[in-house]
């Protein structure tokens, strides 16, 4: 992104809403997958819509919850304007929720270990965000 | 609301600047937009296709989501939250104060806070507000 990574302090409480954003970001995702690679093909070629609408609203209404999970996180990480529009509008794109999750989890990590350098006395639990 | 924009007193000019104009203009085509779809759903749902009710519900949850959207971005203070927050933020966080020390100006403000002890006292409350812990979000954790 366009601010230094060192700028960035993640505390616990980022670290949380990291957590949050990443469960939300991997669910929507691959529900979305499911939907417009399996769904879409069995109700228009076979005519069976009940996975196309099962996993529609699922999709659906965890969408609305990755709205408020990826509006929080991309908040704390001080993502500029337009990168959170899209980094939003990703959960409703096969496949992009989950480069967004890549590309701010490596942003996210980068800080940690910024951080760590600048200031080693501090760095209890570092990098302890997964992957 | 957090310290972030309460450090920032009731200001009515932050509803017209550019951003917040923006945020209206998007606004009111994004809600009149929700609604439409939220209609266009039912129609779908009294249709016979009972699917159309999730969507119809739905629509209206994501003009709620833009409606705090737009909340946000006009009561932020643009300089204290994004990236240019945050650029603020570490300058004023960097171990010894505010800015890079000795600038040529501190004699004359101990000069000034010596004749006015009112300044003082707000150079005195502004530098205990840029010593508090940063906050990284808009709520107090």
């Amino acid at each position: 992104m366009t601010v230094p990574d060192e700028l960035f302090v993640p505390t616990d409480a980022d670290r949380r809403a990291l957590r949050r954003y990443r469960i939300l970001a991997y669910t929507t995702a691959v529900l979305l997958v499911v939907l417009v690679f399996a769904g879409v093909p069995l109700q228009v070629w076979d005519h069976q819509p009940w996975v196309a609408r099962i996993v529609g609203t699922a999709h659906g209404y965890l969408y609305l919850v990755y709205l408020g999970v990826a509006f929080d996180f991309t908040r704390r990480m001080r993502v500029p304007l337009l990168k959170m529009v899209l980094v939003l509008l990703a959960g409703t794109i096969p496949l992009c929720a989950i480069v967004a999750e890549r590309l701010l989890t490596r942003r996210f990590d980068r800080a940690v270990a910024a951080g760590d350098a600048a200031v080693p006395a501090e760095s209890s639990g570092a990098g302890s965000t997964g992957t | 609301m957090d310290s972030d924009t309460q450090a920032h007193p009731a200001n009515p000019g932050r509803w017209f600047t550019r951003r917040s104009i923006m945020a209206h203009v998007a606004l009111v085509i994004w809600v009149p937009g929700c609604a439409l779809a939220a209609w266009w759903q039912v129609g779908i749902a009294l249709g016979g296709d009972s699917l159309g009710w999730v969507y119809s519900v739905m629509w209206p949850c994501f003009a709620v989501f833009g409606i705090v959207f737009w909340w946000f971005l006009v009561h932020d203070d643009p300089d204290s939250v994004g990236a240019r927050g945050l650029r603020r933020r570490a300058t004023q966080a960097r171990p010894g104060g505010t800015d890079p020390a000795g600038s040529p100006d501190d004699e004359a403000i101990a000069r000034a806070e010596a004749d006015d002890p009112e300044l003082a006292a707000y150079n005195a409350y502004l530098d205990a507000l840029s010593r508090q812990p940063a906050s990284k979000g808009w709520r107090r954790r």
